[in-house]
C-alpha cells in the first residue's frame, strides 16, 4: 500500500485493527473464563493484558507511516476536511457544518495553515506546487514570491 | 516457574516470523505460542504485538488474510511473504553470532573473576 492509500484509507484501517483487538480480547478472556475465572473479572484482565486498544490501534498505524506520513500524521488526524473525506457517511455533523465552509472561503485560512508549513515540501514537484497554484492563481508564482 | 526476559528491540519481530513460519496463525495465537514456545520466559507485550505485526506486513514480509476460525468467528491470519521466508534466515544468523560473541566475552570476565 502506498503512503496515499494509507492516508485515505485510514478508517478502514482503523476499523480492521478494531476488529482484529476485539478478536485478542475475546479469545484471551475466553481462555481465562475456561481456566476458572469470573466471565467479568476474565474481561478486565484481558483488557489489562492488552492496554488501551486505541493506544494500540494509534501506535499500529504509526508503525506502517513512512517518514513523510509520520511529520504530516498530527496535522492530518487533525484536519476536518480529510476526517470527511476518509468517510463522509460517519460524520455526518462535520459534513453539515464543516464541508460547506470552503464554498463560503472560511476554510481557506484553517486549511493553509494545516497545509503550509511542511505539506508541499514533502511531495514531488508537481504536486507540491499544485495546492499553491489551485488556491492561489498565478499572480503567486511571480518572482521573489514563490514560498518553498 | 520460569522468570520473564524483555524483548530486545528488533527481536520481536524475529520471533513472530519464525512462528508465522509455521503456517497461516492470527496474532492471539502467535503470543500464545511464542510463550509456550520458550515456556513462559517470553513474554510478548500484547501491546507491542499488533504494531510490529503491521509494521512487517507494511514491509512485505507478512500478507494477511481475514479468515474463518474454528469457532466461526473472523480473524485476521497472517502469513509469510516470499520476502519474509528470507528475512528470518538473515536475522537468525546474526542473531547467532551475537550470542556467540556475548558468550565469549562472558566466558572471558567469569576466567578473570576466578
Amino acid at each position: 500500500m502506498t503512503w496515499w492509500q494509507r492516508l485515505w484509507r485510514r478508517r478502514k484501517m482503523e476499523d480492521q485493527l478494531e476488529k482484529e483487538l476485539r478478536f485478542h480480547l475475546d479469545q484471551h478472556a475466553s481462555e481465562l473464563i475456561a481456566r476458572g475465572h469470573d466471565p467479568q473479572e476474565a474481561q478486565r484482565q484481558a483488557r489489562l493484558a492488552l492496554g488501551g486498544p486505541e493506544q494500540v490501534i494509534s501506535d499500529s498505524l504509526r508503525s506502517t507511516d513512512t517518514p513523510q506520513l509520520a511529520i504530516l500524521r498530527p496535522r492530518l488526524d487533525a484536519s476536518p476536511i480529510l476526517t470527511i473525506c476518509r468517510n463522509p457517511t460517519k460524520e455526518p455533523f462535520m459534513v453539515s457544518t464543516v464541508a460547506p465552509s470552503p464554498l463560503l472561503g472560511l476554510e481557506l485560512v484553517p486549511l493553509y495553515t494545516t497545509l503550509f508549513p511542511t505539506f508541499p515540501n514533502t511531495l514531488p514537484f508537481p504536486f507540491a506546487v499544485l495546492p499553491y497554484y489551485h488556491f492561489l492563481g498565478r499572480s503567486f508564482f511571480l518572482p521573489g514570491t514563490f514560498p518553498l | 516457574m520460569q522468570e520473564k526476559s524483555d524483548l530486545r528491540q528488533g527481536t520481536l519481530d524475529l520471533l513472530i516470523l519464525k512462528v508465522v513460519a509455521l503456517g497461516p496463525v492470527h496474532g492471539y495465537a502467535i503470543a500464545q505460542r511464542l510463550e509456550q514456545v520458550s515456556r513462559g520466559v517470553v513474554q510478548v507485550p500484547q501491546g507491542s504485538l499488533y504494531p510490529a505485526l503491521h509494521r512487517l506486513e507494511n514491509r512485505g514480509l507478512l500478507a494477511a488474510d481475514w479468515e474463518e476460525t474454528e469457532s466461526g468467528r473472523e480473524a485476521k491470519f497472517y502469513r509469510l511473504t516470499r520476502k519474509g521466508r528470507t528475512q528470518p534466515e538473515t536475522e537468525a544468523a546474526s542473531w547467532r553470532r551475537l550470542i556467540e560473541a556475548v558468550g565469549l566475552v562472558l566466558k572471558m570476565s567469569e576466567g578473570s573473576a576466578e
